[in-house]
This record gives structure tokens, C-alpha cells and sequence, in this order.
């Protein structure tokens, strides 16, 4: 019993990493998505 | 003379114990079965027709060796003494190929590269948090079914192998296996793209089962998606790339190849991309050779085998649930406006969850279109099956 509440501490711990990891991964495409639509602007102005 | 000595193939049949026998003549038939599914287009063909042919033949090519052991002269994947493996690499015809490309991971990253290469971000970019909200839903069976794996026997490293199936992705589990229960290689990979390949044929009545009709039928239009420029992309995978493999360096190499082979589709060098296609037709044509070549009558014999058969299961179902559950909760939260069905996608396999959702779309309405709005699931799904293996591989040896 002990090693499955240990197997679910992994489980749900892996999952909140993934979360945040997942969070992460989303925030580079919106970095990226702003800093690539900022250029294209600036390349129209010119 | 014996007149069995002309025919060692039959002979063998006499000299095994009955129930190795009766399992070996069952193998045969399961090979040819999946050979005919896969003609058939039933089951996934790329993998189906190269693993049941090998495992046909593997089972029906058994013959006595030295010693007057039954062996095959294909592969022999328990070996490890130095001077064993030295002959075995001299008599088995796929011995090089498993010892120099399975065993050390390189298939599973060669098909991950190749995966990259025909990778497109355009739908994951347009709408990254809808597509890795699905993806994390899909995931469930990843999750859930380690503590099960664990309630049945296994260790955390095995149960954690036997989780990693719940993501869908054949070079996960490899790599996973790999570096977590190398004994259990064998049967959680062959179990693995068995399985993947069967998602397609079980996955449609897991749909009809959960998404009512009028759900089905919600149109999404394609052309709603944003065109993203390829540098945006090829942004996107050099920095994904580097910045996942600084969280996670044990699952470095599988990053590294997946976005690799997305740099190169993006950046448009004609010849690398010609030379990926070829790698993935190659890889996964050998990969599923020496799959069903290591698919013989003594590794089905592994006691564990059954119990993994029925976790990885038990995985791709609680997955494709979790799916269609976090495809609901899309739906509700738009307003109706996302199709449930873009959930199952989300348990990566790419492409054929996707296709499975569009073609479960179609047989509502024929003129719906939601494959562009699936792909963008579906390629976030290779993405946190990546992440959640290298959390596994990270996490695992730590408890």
C-alpha cells in the first residue's frame, strides 16, 4: 500500500510538473508570436 | 537419419512443451492476422504489415541449435554476456540492428526525428493553450495507470515504463523502457506499437460511446486558423528544443531530435527534407521488422507479459477518455463551438487520432472538416508525452 500512495505522489507530481512545463511551452509560442509580429510591423512601416 | 531432421521448423513443434507449442502456432496466426488488417487498412499498415509478417515468420522459423536448443536465427534480445553477444552477432541476422540501434535508443529518436520533419506547428502555434489543454486531458492514462502498475506488482521504474504507453507515442515508451526497466524492453514495446496500431480500430466505438451525435456534428471552420509565418515556427523549435532540454537533459536526445527535425522542415533545406522522409519510412519499416522478429513464443511466455498487455490497455483507454472529457469541456466553455471529437487527437499517435476524429466527424455529417483543427491537439500530445517521459526518466529514479 505504501508503494502505491508513493506511485500516486509521482503521479500527481508529474502531472503539476507537466502542467507547469506545458504552461511554460506556451508562453514561448506567445513570446515568440509577439516578438515576430512586432518585426513584421516594423518592416511594413518602413 | 530422423526424417524430421529435413524439416526443423515441424520438428521443433514436437521437441517444445505443448503449451509453447499451442501459443507459438497462435503467434503464427495473430502475425497473419495483423498482416491482413493492416492490407486492409483496418489497423495502421506502416506498422502492422512489417511487424505481424516478422512475427509470423519468427514463430514459424524456430529450429534446434547447438546444444540442441530451440532458437531462431533472427535476434536474440536477452543476451548481454560479451562473448555471447559476440556470437550472437555473428549468427542472428537482425542482432545488429536491435543491438546497435534498439538498444541504445537510436530508433526511437531516429522516428522522433523523422516525426519532426513531417510535424506541422501551424495548428499547435494558431491555438497553443486549447491544444495543450486537450493534451493534458489525454494524458490521463499516463498518470493513472502508474500507481495501478505499482497496486499490481510492479516496481516504480517498470510501472512508470508501462504508464508512458498511455501517451501514445512509440518512441516515447521505447526510450522510456529503455531507461527505466531495460529487462522489460521487449514486451512494453512490441506491446506498445501493437497497440497504437490498434487505436485505430478501437477508438471510434470509445467516441460513439461518450460524444452524443449532434456533438459530433459541429462544424469548425479551417480557415479560421492563422497562417504562421515559418520563421515564427522554426522560432518556436530551436527554442522549445534548447529550453525543454535544460529542464529535462535525460530526455535531451528526444527533444533534440523532434525539433530538430521541425528546424529543418521550417528552415527549408531541400535535401534534409527529402533525407527525413526516407529516415522515417526506413526507421519505422525496421523498426516494425525487428518488433515482430523479437515477438517469439519465449518472450510471450514472460509471465509479466499479460499484466502489461492489460495496463497498456488500460492506458490508451483512460487516455483516449480523458481526451474526449477535456474535448467536452472545450466544447462547453466555447460555447459549442469546438468539436469534441478534436479531444481524441490529443492522444498524439500522429497522425491517425486525428484522422480517426475527422473520419468519426464525417460519418455524422460528410462535409465537416475538423482534421486542420485536430492536427493542433494532436502535435501538443507528442509534445507533453515528450515532457511527461522526461519527467518519468528524471523523477522516477529519486523515490
Amino acid at each position: 500500500m505504501a508503494d502505491v500512495i508513493v506511485a500516486l505522489r509521482i503521479a500527481i507530481l508529474t502531472y503539476a510538473l507537466g502542467l507547469l512545463a506545458c504552461g511554460l511551452v506556451g508562453g514561448i509560442v506567445l513570446v515568440i508570436r509577439k516578438i515576430t509580429s512586432d518585426r513584421s510591423k516594423g518592416v511594413e512601416q518602413t | 537419419m530422423n526424417i524430421w531432421d529435413f524439416f526443423p521448423g515441424f520438428y521443433s513443434f514436437i521437441l517444445m512443451e505443448p503449451t509453447h507449442a499451442f501459443i507459438r502456432i497462435l503467434l503464427i496466426l495473430l502475425g497473419l492476422f495483423l498482416v491482413y488488417m493492416g492490407y486492409k487498412e483496418k489497423l495502421d499498415p506502416l506498422l502492422m504489415l512489417p511487424i505481424g509478417f516478422t512475427m509470423a515468420v519468427v514463430n514459424g522459423g524456430i529450429l534446434i541449435m547447438g546444444e540442441g536448443q530451440l532458437g531462431t536465427l533472427f535476434v536474440d534480445p536477452l543476451v548481454s554476456e560479451p562473448t555471447k553477444l559476440l556470437d550472437a552477432l555473428q549468427i542472428n541476422f537482425l542482432q545488429p540492428f536491435y543491438n546497435f540501434t534498439f538498444a541504445n535508443g537510436l530508433i526511437a529518436c531516429l522516428v522522433f526525428m523523422g516525426i519532426g520533419g513531417i510535424t506541422d506547428l501551424d495548428f499547435f502555434i494558431a491555438r497553443p493553450f486549447l491544444s495543450l489543454f486537450l493534451a493534458l486531458g489525454a494524458e490521463l492514462g499516463t498518470i493513472l495507470t502508474l500507481p495501478l502498475a505499482v497496486a499490481l506488482g510492479f516496481s516504480l521504474k517498470e510501472a512508470a515504463s508501462i504508464a508512458i504507453v498511455g501517451g501514445a507515442d512509440g518512441p516515447m515508451v521505447l526510450f522510456t523502457s529503455l531507461m527505466l526497466a531495460k529487462h522489460l524492453f521487449v514486451p512494453i514495446a512490441v506491446m506498445a506499437y501493437v497497440y497504437l496500431g490498434v487505436c485505430y480500430a478501437v477508438y471510434p466505438y470509445l467516441i460513439k460511446l461518450l460524444i452524443p451525435k449532434r456533438l459530433r456534428a459541429i462544424p469548425m471552420d479551417p480557415f479560421e486558423i492563422r497562417t504562421v509565418p515559418p520563421s515564427e515556427k522554426f522560432a518556436f523549435a530551436i527554442v522549445a528544443g534548447v529550453v525543454l532540454s535544460l529542464l529535462f537533459p535525460v530526455a535531451a536526445p528526444l527533444f533534440a531530435c523532434f525539433f530538430f527535425g521541425v528546424a529543418v522542415k521550417e528552415s527549408n533545406i531541400g535535401r534534409f527534407r527529402e533525407f527525413l522522409d526516407i529516415l522515417l519510412s526506413g526507421s519505422t519499416m525496421f523498426l516494425g521488422f525487428t518488433l515482430g522478429g523479437l515477438l517469439s513464443v519465449t518472450t510471450v511466455m514472460n509471465p509479466k507479459v499479460f499484466l502489461i498487455l492489460i495496463l497498456g490497455m488500460v492506458a490508451l483507454l483512460l487516455s483516449g477518455i480523458g481526451g474526449l472529457v477535456a474535448g467536452l469541456i472545450a466544447c462547453k466553455l466555447s460555447g459549442g463551438k469546438i468539436n469534441p471529437l478534436i479531444g481524441i487527437a490529443a492522444v498524439s499517435c500522429v497522425p491517425t487520432t486525428a484522422k480517426v476524429a475527422q473520419h468519426c466527424a464525417m460519418e455524422v455529417d460528410e462535409t465537416i472538416l475538423i482534421l486542420p483543427h485536430a492536427m493542433g491537439p494532436n502535435v501538443a500530445g507528442v509534445i507533453t508525452t515528450a515532457i511527461l517521459c522526461g519527467i518519468y526518466v528524471t523523477l522516477v529514479p529519486l523515490f
